[in-house]
């Protein structure tokens, strides 16, 4: 038996280019065979990212695979095309029996506000099954996921999670936002206390009043936001207005902060089996700087890629009408030649490929990059206990994340 | 290198989470296992053995045994090794059959397209047929008088003024052909007619059992009787509720068709184009109900069809018909089968009254000048 060392740091051993011709490969098959792809797209990148995540040189192994998952999209798609056509007729329904326009002009405020609230209806109708699918997409991920050949898992509890979720997301709706550590953390605890690797279980331990340390930038930012706006309004100075605009980086800098120290955080804050800890060092500049750096550079390959196809799409047309007189100009005819079907043709597959390509320059020069830096800034501590810990039963979950797949819920893999 | 002696390799047996440092050598028919100490762990046929595919690292391979319930794993660290391996166990990246999981993608695919076409076509339909008669009908009064304003508001570029037709003799006209057309049909709640300064050659029922004319389409025709045929059809959408059903089984497929469809990439072209498709062959059985309607008011005002049919024909004159693939996009039914629906009806009975006197019809036709 070989020596485990008593703490593994993390290790991301995923490559740029790799990675790049993985993901641009599986935007390409999602788009040609309308979207169906998508299942087997993700179960390739998810086993790609898996299994280049390495702690002490021994892979994680992703074992989800795309036909399981898109077999489960059908069977959510059963449930959700029922609920979702009820829902939505049922919304509109009491929108026209109640909403009161008689004799209101479409654009009066009673009947804009209408419109949004009805908007908002929608979303909350939805909320209780999205939370829904994120707890069993996580469920979902976690049972497929290995390290050292032991599966990770999670507890039954989806409906629980989405009891809660709704509980906290009302309170902090209602304390205009102050309360939003709350949320993070119970539902963060609630998911962490029923999660196991093996036979061990993970507990998240420390206090939501932390993560306040962790809010304080974007509160900071939104009294600087409110005070500059204040001013400028007392005032009626333009130089006030244009301090707004950098309230309003900090701004959204400090929603970056929230995840990013939030996420350490709690981390730090989870145990396994009473025993293992965790460190975790992830930093905020880091990741604003990969994804400042990381959408220059997918927009500038995007666009020079680009350029050439262009150049040959415009030249075809040149060839194909230049040589005709304003006059003798008729739509039909142009919209009946073979040329113009090549050209419409060649803005299509132009179109497609822009995507692919933009999908996967985020994916190598955004995603993966942050990706890394969080497994590598973090650690597993008191790991010799990793000798001790013991399979567990395999969790079959037929509807895989089907209902994640199909709301459209889940993270970057 | 022709086969495998002590290559350096990882061996997790799926039980425990212990790691174990090993030696793979390969002999005649399979790869030896074998711990620290060269005691054999276990031999693994070549014939069984498979890769994990798509891997992060382009040096080490990890390596299961197909059928093994424990699921242990032997991750080679060097490339070499990996390529040697291959040699003696070829079918190392065949991939498993489809055939079981094919079985599972048709079952519940075929489940996924049935709960989807219920919906649409049976619960959706039915349940907006339930709700449009349970909504007041002040309500959806009020729910056309806004949709008429916004109609407005896109049709005159952005202005709402004053589009409504009115003069002494043109109304009380409009008002007798309504009256002659609406004969003893019940509808559901009272119903209003007006005519809009608006070149297009249309008519509309909206919500609410407001019926509108469009100036355009009283310039086209050249006898009121024509007019009298569509004010019919429209009154037909009014006694059936058309403008409130369609507007809720809208709704109700939007929010299917959006989750079938949703985040595919480019999958919004197909999204609207499906929609367009469910949407125009729920609004043609409408129409063509709207017209068997019309032809029996017509038939009960003694009324020939043949004005009715004879707008048709000008219409198809005007615009040509739908080309056949492209009908099912169509919302309304091919022009030329619903003129011949309409001649075939009046073949049988000799019905002349006239709907107007001519300085009534007169009056009509300049609604808008006054």
């Amino acid at each position: 038996m070989s020596q485990t060392p008593n703490r593994i740091a993390g290790q991301y051993n995923g490559e740029k280019g790799g990675f790049f011709m993985l993901t641009c490969l599986t935007t390409l098959l999602t788009i040609i065979t309308f979207g169906i792809y998508r299942f087997w797209a993700k179960s390739r990148i998810r086993r790609y990212v898996w299994s280049a995540t390495a702690p002490n040189n021994d892979p994680m192994e992703y074992t989800g695979t795309g036909t399981e998952k898109f077999v489960g999209f059908l069977i959510a798609m059963v449930f959700l095309a029922v609920c979702l056509g009820l829902v939505q007729l049922g919304l509109s329904f009491l929108g026209f029996a109640i909403w009161d326009t008689i004799g209101l002009d479409p654009e009066s405020p009673e009947v804009l506000i209408g419109q949004a609230i009805s908007g908002y209806v929608t979303i909350l109708a939805i909320l209780p099954l999205v939370l829904f699918a994120r707890y069993r997409g996580r469920r979902y991920m976690l049972s497929r996921t290995r390290w050292r050949g032991v599966r990770f898992g999670m507890d039954k509890g989806a409906v629980g999670y989405a009891l809660r979720g709704i509980f906290y997301g009302f309170l902090a709706l209602i304390t205009l936002g102050l309360l939003t550590p709350l949320m993070t953390f119970k539902l963060e605890k609630y998911m962490t206390d029923r999660t196991w690797y093996g036979d061990a279980q993970f507990e998240q331990e420390g206090s939501w009043t932390e993560l306040y340390r962790s809010a304080i930038h974007i509160i900071f930012a939104a009294l600087a936001l409110i005070g500059v706006s204040v001013l400028a309004a007392m005032t009626g100075d333009d130089a006030y207005a244009l301090l707004a605009i950098p309230a309003f980086i900090y701004f959204m800098i400090s929603f970056v902060f929230y995840r990013v120290d939030s996420f350490r955080r709690m981390a730090r804050n989870k145990i396994v089996d009473d025993v293992m800890g965790f460190e975790a060092m992830p930093q905020t500049g880091f990741v604003i700087k990969t994804y400042i750096i990381g959408t220059l550079l997918t927009s500038l390959i995007t666009t020079l890629a680009v350029i050439p196809i262009v150049l040959v799409v415009v030249g075809l047309g040149v060839s194909g009408f230049g040589g005709m007189n304003a006059a003798d100009f008729d739509p039909v005819e142009m919209m009946q030649s073979p040329l113009f079907l090549v050209g419409g043709l060649l803005i299509v597959l132009v179109y497609f490929a822009m995507l692919a390509l933009s999908s996967a320059c985020a994916n190598a020069f955004i995603i993966q990059p942050i990706y890394g830096h969080f497994v590598t800034t973090g650690a597993l501590l008191n790991s010799k206990h990793l000798n001790e810990i013991s399979q567990r039963q395999g969790d079959s979950m037929p509807d895989a994340e089907g209902f994640a797949d199909a709301l459209d819920v889940g993270g970057a893999f | 290198m022709l086969s495998l002696h002590d290559a350096p390799a990882t061996f997790f047996d799926g039980q425990k989470a212990s790691r174990q440092t090993v030696s793979v050598s390969t002999g005649t028919t399979g790869m030896d296992i074998r711990d620290a100490n060269g005691a054999l762990i276990e031999t693994w046929a070549f014939a069984d053995i498979r890769r994990v595919r798509d891997t992060g690292s382009r040096r080490a391979s990890v390596f299961y045994l197909q059928g093994d319930t424990r699921e242990a794993r032997v991750t080679l660290a060097r490339i070499e090794d990996t390529v040697a391996l291959k040699r003696m166990a070829p079918d190392m990246d065949r991939r498993p059959s489809a055939l079981g999981s094919m079985r599972k993608i048709a079952i519940w695919g075929g489940a996924a397209v049935g709960a989807v076409c219920l919906m649409i076509f049976v619960i959706i339909p039915g349940l907006a047929n339930q709700m449009a008669g349970m909504i007041p009908p002040e309500r959806e009064q009020g729910l056309g008088v806004v949709t008429l304003n916004q109609i407005e508001r896109i049709l005159s570029d952005g202005s709402k003024g004053d589009w409504d037709c009115e003069t002494p003799d043109g109304s009380a006209a409009l008002q007798t052909m309504a009256t002659t057309m609406l004969g003893r049909a019940e509808m559901p709640y009272e119903v209003t007619v007006r005519v809009v300064d608006h070149e297009m050659i249309n008519a509309f029922a909206l919500p609410g059992g407001q019926v509108v004319i469009m100036r355009g389409l009283l310039d086209k025709a050249d006898s009121a009787e024509e007019v009298a045929g569509v004010l019919a059809h429209e009154f037909g959408h009014v006694a059936a509720r058309d403008p409130m059903r369609l507007t809720l089984r809208a709704a109700g497929s939007a929010g299917i068709l959006s989750l079938v469809l949703g985040d595919a990439t480019g999958g919004t072209v197909i999204a609207l184009a499906a929609d367009q498709v469910l949407s125009a062959s729920h609004t043609r059985a409408a129409e063509a109900n709207a017209d068997i309607f019309a032809l029996e008011r017509l038939k009960e005002a003694k009324i020939s069809p043949e004005a009715f049919a004879g707008f048709f024909d000008k219409l198809l004159d005007e615009y040509g018909d739908t080309p056949g693939a492209l009908e099912i996009f169509a919302s309304h039914p091919n022009l030329a089968s619903r003129a011949s629906a309409a001649r075939n009806m009046g073949a049988f009975a000799r019905l002349d009254e006239k709907v107007l006197t001519d300085t009534e019809w007169a009056a009509l036709k300049d609604i808008c000048k006054g």
